[in-house]
């Protein structure tokens, strides 16, 4: 007998992913510069992070779960280079 | 120079927000002054604390998230730390935040230098769950841990005796946590190769990290000795992590930090959501947090220009006495009563006008930004600021430009992005002031109706979003926002008031001696009745382009010093005793309301924007604001003639 096994694992940019939930960075596919400045306030590839809030031309608001930290707000345009995956 | 050689220094290192200048208002007094550093517009607190009869200089660098500086405050304080004479650092670390406060402290234990640790905001950890075993970090790190609230003044008396025993008994040094055995390879061969120049402070590990981890920080004589080695060592580190030396490093400190905050702290899950995280549902809400903000900027300019009113109004009376004390002297010696007069119109324009608002402006703004809103006002308008081309950290300066350019200027200091900041500091002086504010209203209420008013405000703001948008474009593309949301905290009255004399001292002193000398030089153009030499330099501009009278030109030249006196000395200047009696048209009026809006900014703005941007942009902001007041005068003229 076969058993499924259904992938329950879906990969998004940032401004895609849905809020209020548990969120892994994978992938921060910005220049140097932002991504050495997100390594520098304590995001990093693996992190899990939560969306709290966001509308269709501002900011992302985020928090980092994996070091309790503060929210931070980024760019759209940064935020589209940010890659996630989590759990549909 | 910014440390004397007198005293023993202790320096307060910290992240943004970790509440490192808070302590250091706690432990200072008004003695306090900034001191700025060469080749940046950063500027560090600094002051002098007795310790039991010990006098040290105490020093509060900029907030830095890392030792690799990215904005102008953050090199102040890695540069301060790598080449200053300092014998002790206090490294605050915000508790509540402790993996990510840790990260910056691994790099400090790694630089090697004599520490203490005050872990600040301990309060606010346990509240979010997070126990901390104080003796274990101890132990990790080798230094004293001091757990302190310093908004509420806890901790800070066993700090300072921390402090004092290690200056007067032997400093202690941090122990470094070692990364991974392939990267201490490469950092143990590079080290070896290592001397490093006297004048520079650190270990030679420290810069062997940093010769792979951000080579542009490390003396260029190392870099010479090391450089085939770094390079070895980072393309194999791009080899086998698939990163560059700069990530690998981070990502190395990142696993240190929560490695050890895993040891030393326990997590409770608290079930209860903290107040303030409710509040934020409310503030940063997509719909509810716009109407909340709107009323807050109402409270906010309200609040701003009752209580300057109010205190303008007090000072008016004195300082319009003063001139009756010299009175005298201008039928006998008419050149001195100029000279006095010209003084006088400046400081009365700065004691008079600047102060008055600038002082509930900085006291509301400072209380503001200690409760953490003024960073969620930036989130809600980043969107509608990226349509000028600039993020939402800008909105505070432009909130801060209709009471008056000066203290908006000062506060595009927060805009970490030297791009961003240049744009933000052009645009300010098209922002109307209150002094422009007043010369709108009293105009137009006189010639045109409260609706030409609008227009004009309505043109400004065009022009602003135009010139920001052109500006933006011109430039190259700024990094994209990253801002830190800190968590809502309760401000203190105290706090905001030490701020707050400190920035209006520091204003005074910056600009007093520039003031005085520009409004002496007004003085005489008076006594040699220059003002007809300056109006027939004006006629072409005036007359020909914009069809007002040519007697307006000396005007101007008056409204370079105070916005304000334009109306003054329009009247003096056509010989009527009141603007309703200008005799000018409606139209003419418009255009002449339109271009001293735009014109050249007031000789205060002029020499803080000097002062803050430097020569260049200063510069090119007068030019471009004269280019734009003038162009868009001739337009109204052109429209309205039609």
């Amino acid at each position: 007998m076969h058993r499924v096994i259904k992938l329950d694992i879906a990969t998004k940019k940032l401004t895609e992913a849905p809020l209020n939930q548990d969120l892994q960075i994978v992938a921060i596919e910005a220049g140097s510069e932002s991504r050495h400045r997100m390594n520098s306030m304590g995001f990093h590839i693996g992190d899990i992070l939560v969306k709290i809030d966001s509308n269709r031309w501002g900011p992302v608001l985020i928090q980092n779960v994996t070091n309790h930290a503060t929210k931070i707000a980024i760019g759209r345009a940064l935020a589209e280079k940010i890659i996630v995956t989590f759990k549909i | 120079m910014i440390v004397s050689a007198d005293h023993k220094t202790i320096v307060l290192v910290g992240q943004p927000n970790s509440g490192k200048s808070t302590l250091f208002n706690v432990l200072s007094d008004l003695k306090t002054s900034t001191a700025n550093y060469a080749g940046t517009s950063a500027s560090v607190n600094k002051t002098e604390i007795n310790v039991y009869g010990d006098t040290y200089t105490l020093i509060d660098l900029p907030g830095s998230y890392t030792l690799n500086p990215i904005s102008d405050s953050e090199k102040l304080t890695t540069n301060f730390l790598l080449l200053e004479k300092f014998d002790l650092i206090v490294n605050v670390v915000d508790a509540s935040l402790l993996t990510r406060s840790l990260e910056l402290t691994v790099e400090l234990a790694e630089f090697g230098m004599p520490m203490v640790i005050a872990l600040n905001m301990y309060d606010e950890a346990q509240s979010h769950g997070i126990d901390i075993d104080i003796d274990q970090l101890e132990r990790k790190l080798k230094v004293p841990v001091i757990p302190t609230m310093a908004l509420y003044g806890k901790g800070i008396k066993k700090l300072m005796d921390t402090c004092y025993n290690m200056l007067n008994r032997g400093v202690v040094y941090p122990e470094y946590w070692e990364f991974t055995p392939r990267i201490e390879k490469s950092i143990a061969e590079i080290k070896s190769k290592i001397n490093i120049p006297g004048e520079y402070n650190g270990n030679s590990r420290f810069y062997a990290i940093k010769s792979i981890e951000n080579p542009v920080l490390v003396p260029e004589g190392i870099m010479r000795d090391v450089k085939s080695l770094r390079d070895d060592a980072e393309n194999v580190i791009v080899e086998q992590y698939g990163s560059d030396g700069f990530e690998a490093i981070s990502y190395e400190r990142h696993h240190l930090s929560m490695k050890l905050t895993e040891d030393i702290s326990t997590f409770r899950i608290t079930r209860r959501r903290k107040l303030v995280d409710k509040l934020d549902d409310f503030l940063l809400h997509p719909i509810l947090g716009y109407v909340i903000l709107g009323g807050f900027l109402m409270f906010y300019f309200f609040t701003i220009f009752v209580v300057g009113n109010a205190i303008g109004g007090l000072v008016d009376g004195p300082i319009s006495k003063i001139p009756g004390f010299y009175e005298g002297l201008k039928a006998g010696s008419p050149f001195l009563w100029y000279t006095i007069n010209g003084a006088y119109q400046g400081l009365a324009g700065i004691f008079g006008i600047v102060l008055p608002y600038f002082l509930p402006l900085v006291l509301l703004t400072s209380i503001f930004e200690d409760t953490g809103y003024l960073s969620r006002t930036a989130f809600l308008v980043d969107g509608l600021f990226h349509k000028i081309g600039l993020h939402g950290k800008s909105v505070v300066p432009f909130i801060l430009g209709f009471g008056c350019s000066v203290p908006a200027l000062y506060a595009a200091r927060m805009i970490e992005n030297p791009r961003d900041r240049m744009i933000t500091g052009i645009l300010i002086p098209f922002i109307p002031c209150s002094a422009r504010i007043a010369v709108i209203f009293a105009l137009t209420a006189a010639f045109t109706g409260p609706i030409w008013a609008f227009v004009v405000f309505a043109y400004i703001l065009i022009i602003v979003s135009l010139s920001g948008k052109a500006l933006s474009k011109a430039l190259s593309k700024p990094m994209g926002l990253i801002l830190e949301i800190p968590n809502l905290k309760t401000p203190s009255l105290k706090i905001a008031m030490t701020k707050t004399w400190v920035k209006i001292r520091e204003l005074l002193k910056e600009a007093f001696i520039f003031l005085l000398a520009g409004s002496i030089i007004l003085g005489w153009i008076e006594y040699f009745n220059a003002s007809k030499y300056v109006d027939y330099i004006f006629s072409p501009l005036l007359k020909t382009v914009l069809g007002l009278p040519e007697q307006l030109g000396s005007t101007l030249v008056f409204g370079f010093l105070r916005k304000e006196l334009i109306i003054v000395m329009a009247a003096q200047a056509l010989g009527v005793q009141s603007v309703a009696d200008l005799p000018l048209t409606a139209h003419q009026v418009v255009v002449f309301i339109i271009f001293v809006s735009l014109y050249f900014p007031c000789l205060t703005t002029f020499i803080v924007i000097l002062k803050e941007f430097g020569y260049k942009t200063g510069f090119f902001s007068a030019a471009l604001s004269i280019i734009i007041a003038v162009v868009s005068a001739f337009l109204f003229k052109i429209v309205l003639a039609m």
